[in-house]
């Protein structure tokens, strides 16, 4: 490289990586990202563009060189970096509260351990409740939204009422924005139940993992019997309370379900959702001894993943709008300025940042996988117990700024340097739970391997540049259907 | 003297010139590679580094993997020359990002 005193410009900070035969791509400190041959690349580092080029002019408008500190990019860059590191000053915006760990359902992949349906003990009092609530509103986030999880939350209704009603009370005296969500298996779900949620515009998350025979594979009452049949007589009952956006569905995949793509998003359609957000198991609770059976490893998720996407986009190609929820996220954070917190997926890690999870014994955790891991007799995650410590004692104590402190991607080796950087995250919990360390070693985590494909999956079809797919994947940024945004 | 050098027990040894390549960028991608391998880094003399590379099955093909290694190599010397010639623009875009009145009162 050439003598810095010299240079004829300044080459911006960003990270590379070699993609495909014989190019290189490049992305910026805000996630802009930049494609060329390996030996424009090698001009461009070598300080040996042409300054009449194209290519000098793009990589300058791409905030990839400049030619003085006082250039205006410099000031752009500041502001977008400022944008996209956003979710940072939204401290904590989900709380999760574990209502009850009873459940109905034993599944297959449960990772909560859950309970029979007649052990109160597990349920959440209203005294943790109000407990809970009062920490919630301490957050300095504006915008709050609290999950209701389990266990089947519907087994507790009456907290999730009381805890709603006491939310909003006194959300609206400190001028916090409060939304709520109860992810359930809806399975049982009264009149009454969704006439409280829609008068109270309460977001149902539901689980569905594909047809019948898959979803009953995963999803089983305590007895043994499939759910598929309940879950989708109670969603028609949902629907005539509550409006379709606010009901919406994820599913788990397990080795079951990777010979099914096109057949689980079927299903998705033939029930009127407008996404699906496509999930890994979770290394915990029930699943953990069954990993054989219904494990698989990390390559046959990408190649599942990958046909997945493929059918889901070739569906929407049709005029039918499904997205799929994990692939939009990672399309925003890379095609768009916008910021984009993801508890799940973030650098410094979303533990207490952005998500934090109170059990029904009032235990507080750092992350739903930390709950996860303290079932299993870990409870090197728990931060505290709202009966016991402080909103002080439990956002900011040392052992939890010393993991968000070891999860800055600057700090973590196979991430420092990956071009990804700035689309991807970390989860320190997985990595304690799979590599028994919670910094991780990328070479061997299957976290990093998913991540890493799934992003490159996508940059092959964007930089394909086909305005049937581009189009396709601008409609889920955007959450409008193909015929509004194509320009054909 | 070779470059690369085939040691006992189905070992290798890449002699790394310490003029070009910095420890720091050996170091990180001996790190990209230990999924299939031991690798140890050592100081052979004052010239060179020596990087040991053990596969830890008999699957791992030793010689495509040392000259991945190689081009690997001079990605990460790339990236941290580039790291230290940029590194006062990016604290400085950062500074500006996260305090933007800071440097208006300076």
């Amino acid at each position: 490289m050439k003598n810095k005193t010299i240079n004829p410009y300044i080459i911006l900070p960003f990270h590379f990586m070699r993609f495909k035969k014989d190019h290189v791509l490049i992305v910026n400190l805000v996630g802009e990202y930049f494609y060329l041959s390996a030996d424009d690349f090698a001009k461009m580092v070598d300080y040996s563009l042409n300054p009449k080029s194209d290519l000098y002019f793009n990589l300058k408008a791409k905030h990839f060189i400049a030619e003085t500190l006082s250039d205006p990019a410099i000031e752009l860059l500041t502001i977008k970096y400022r944008t996209k590191k956003g979710f940072l000053s939204d401290f904590t915006s989900l709380h999760m509260f574990v209502i009850t760990l009873r459940c109905n359902h034993k599944c297959t992949y449960c990772h909560a351990s859950s309970k029979d349906t007649d052990k109160k003990v597990f349920d959440m009092s209203m005294e943790t409740a109000k407990k809970a609530v009062d920490i919630t509103l301490m957050s300095p986030s504006k915008s709050i939204k609290i999950e209701f999880q389990g266990g089947e939350p519907l087994l507790n209704f009456e907290t999730i009422q009381y805890i709603i009603e006491y939310a909003k009370s006194q959300a609206a005296l400190k001028r916090q924005k409060i939304e709520f969500v109860v992810c359930t298996n809806l399975t049982l779900v009264t009149d009454e139940m969704l006439k409280y949620f829609a008068d109270n515009n309460i977001l149902l998350s539901i689980s569905l993992d594909g047809p019948e025979h898959v979803h009953n594979y995963n999803r089983h009452y305590r007895d043994g019997s499939g759910s598929h049949e309940d879950v989708l007589r109670y969603l028609d009952k949902a629907r005539k309370y509550i409006k379709p956006e606010n009901i919406s569905a994820l599913m788990t995949t397990t080795k079951h379900s990777l010979n099914f793509s096109s057949e689980i998003v079927d299903e998705y359609i033939r029930n009127g959702f407008r996404s699906i957000f496509i999930r890994t198991l979770n290394p915990f609770g029930y699943a953990l001894p069954k990993m054989d059976e219904i494990g698989y490893s990390a390559s046959e998720f990408i190649d599942f993943y990958k046909r997945i996407l493929d059918y889901i986009i070739k569906i929407n190609q049709k005029g039918i709008y499904i997205e799929e929820s994990f692939t939009s996220l990672l399309l925003t954070r890379i095609l768009t300025p916008f910021s984009t917190g993801f508890v799940d997926l973030q650098f410094p890690a979303g533990i207490s940042i952005s998500g934090v999870i109170y059990d029904y014994n009032g235990n507080v955790y750092s992350s739903d996988e930390a709950r996860m891991l303290a079932q299993m007799g870990d409870s090197k995650f728990c931060i505290g117990n709202l009966h016991t410590n402080t909103y002080k004692e439990l956002f900011y104590n040392n052992t939890l700024q010393k993991i968000i402190k070891s999860t800055c991607a600057e700090s973590l080796p196979g991430c420092s340097d990956c071009a990804f950087q700035m689309y991807c995250g970390v989860d320190p919990i997985r990595n304690y739970v799979s590599q028994k360390d919670i910094m991780g070693h990328r070479p061997t985590s299957d976290f990093c391997f998913i991540h890493k494909e799934v992003i490159k999956y996508l940059f092959e079809i964007i930089l394909q540049n086909d305005s049937n797919q581009m189009d396709v994947f601008w409609s889920w940024i955007t959450g409008r259907c193909l015929s509004e945004v194509s320009i054909n | 003297m070779k470059i690369i050098e085939k040691l006992e027990d189905g070992k290798l040894l890449l002699r790394v010139e310490k003029s070009i390549y910095r420890h720091d960028a050996i170091l990180s991608s001996a790190y990209k590679f230990t999924d299939d391998c031991y690798i140890h880094v050592d100081s052979i003399d004052s010239n060179y580094y020596g990087v040991y590379f053990a596969p830890k099955d008999s699957t791992v093909d030793l010689i495509s993997l040392v000259n991945n290694f190689c081009n690997e190599l001079i990605d990460e010397q790339i990236r941290f020359s580039l790291d230290i010639s940029n590194k006062s623009i990016k604290e400085l875009i950062i500074r500006k990002a996260f305090f933007p009145f800071q440097d208006h009162e300076e």
